[in-house]
């Protein structure tokens, strides 16, 4: 895991509904509806307030659940922000 | 209607058409056809007339396009307001298409309202969408509901003010298709249905005439309680029922939202707020009356 960058897709922003469990967002700039966990909530939550890298959200990981040695901070970041990727919510951020 | 003799109903929808108001819309119908005319007669006497030289929501016009397919194959053409929104369909299936086309209108235009493809109920204050997931059986169970007391709000569609977040009720009546004929006929005798359409692009289809308490009632919105996901089940005996999350309720029913892209993030708040303040079920049931017994225990009328 390279120290990539990332941002929210498009300018037009989130809006969201949070049950707990399950957080549902509404992305404006493509008009699609998706259902998150607390965990992608909380990676994207951080991502809507400005560009992070991907040493920051590892970092954010790491406060939020307790280490696995199975699945390291840094791996199940790589997980959730390549779903959120293919969703069409965040990008990289060219260099 | 029944301001209407029967004997003059044909000619009046010949001429300027009869102005039918199902809750807020009204519809100017016009068709020299016999089985239009048959079809209204039928299923429509209980509703009220709208003034003829008021304001309507839809001038719809149902006719054979070409005359000289009288005899060979004759064919129905659907018309709003002059637009020809679908392929003419054998002349068979003319109520069918008047009932679709009446659907068309609502859910292609009426978009100051968020239009869900369901049904809706009410009983005791509880309004229950029931979302028209494929296969589901839906009108079936619907059907079978309002023949059992629940005020039917809509067969075939949800319609949200987007305001007040009510549910508008939009009485007409309830599309039965294949099976779900013989099995409406077995569960009620009483029910009053219309001829089948045979062969249409949904099988076998027919209309089922909603009791007069559900149209008298068709200016008295509802709060939605519960979304309920029915499923028909063979072996789902007794009917099982699962809690659904309100957030895979809110997609799948967006699944199922006419209008969902259209209004964006209007309607994202206002399903949120629905599901929000509904009680959110997966229902799977093989027999009708444990269906009804648990959506009478949902209302809080049950005996237990």
């Amino acid at each position: 895991m390279s120290d990539r960058r990332w941002q929210v897709c498009g300018r037009a922003g989130l809006a969201w509904v949070d049950w707990g469990g399950e957080v549902a967002i509404y992305h404006r700039g493509s008009g699609d509806t998706h259902l998150l966990d607390p965990l992608a909530a909380e990676l994207l939550r951080a991502l809507e307030s400005g560009p992070r890298s991907d040493a920051d959200l590892v970092s954010l990981l790491s406060e939020l659940v307790s280490p696995e040695p199975e699945r390291p901070p840094q791996a199940l970041a790589e997980t959730i922000l390549g779903e959120l990727k293919r969703l069409n919510i965040i990008e990289l951020i060219e260099s | 209607m029944n301001a209407i003799e029967p004997d003059r109903l044909p000619g009046q929808l010949a001429g300027s058409g009869i102005c039918i108001r199902t809750g807020p819309f009204v519809s100017r119908i016009q068709s020299r056809l016999s089985a239009v005319a048959a079809g209204l007669a039928l299923l429509y006497p209980d509703y009220p007339l709208a003034d003829p030289d008021g304001f309507t929501d839809f001038q719809v016009r149902l006719y054979t396009p070409n005359p000289l397919r009288r005899w060979w194959r004759p064919q129905v053409q659907f018309a709003m307001d002059g637009r020809i929104p679908f392929k003419p369909l054998p002349l068979s299936q003319a109520y069918p298409l008047l009932e679709w086309g009446l659907n068309w209108c609502i859910t292609s235009h009426m978009h100051h309202y968020l239009l869900i493809h369901s049904a809706v109920v009410e009983r005791n204050g509880l309004g229950v969408i029931l979302p028209g997931e494929p296969g589901a059986g839906k009108s079936t169970l619907c059907a079978a509901l309002m023949l059992r007391g629940w005020r039917l709000l809509s067969d075939e569609m949800a319609v949200i003010d987007l305001d007040s977040l009510e549910l508008i009720p939009v009485v007409r009546p309830v599309s039965l298709k294949n099976a779900s004929i013989e099995v409406i006929r077995r569960f009620a005798s009483e029910a009053v249905i219309s001829p089948p359409a045979l062969d249409t692009l949904k099988g076998t289809v027919a209309h089922l005439r909603v009791p007069r308490a559900s149209i008298e009632r068709m200016d008295e919105p509802a709060r939605a309680g519960a979304i309920v996901f029915p499923r028909y089940r063979s072996d789902a005996v007794p009917a099982q029922a699962a809690p659904e999350t309100p957030g895979r309720t809110l997609l799948r029913i967006a699944q199922n939202t006419f209008n969902y892209s259209l209004l964006g993030e209007r309607a994202f708040h206002a399903l949120t707020a629905v599901v929000q303040a509904s009680r959110c079920h997966d229902l799977a049931y093989a027999e009708l009356e444990e269906a009804i017994a648990w959506f009478d225990r949902l209302s809080g009328e049950a005996d237990g």
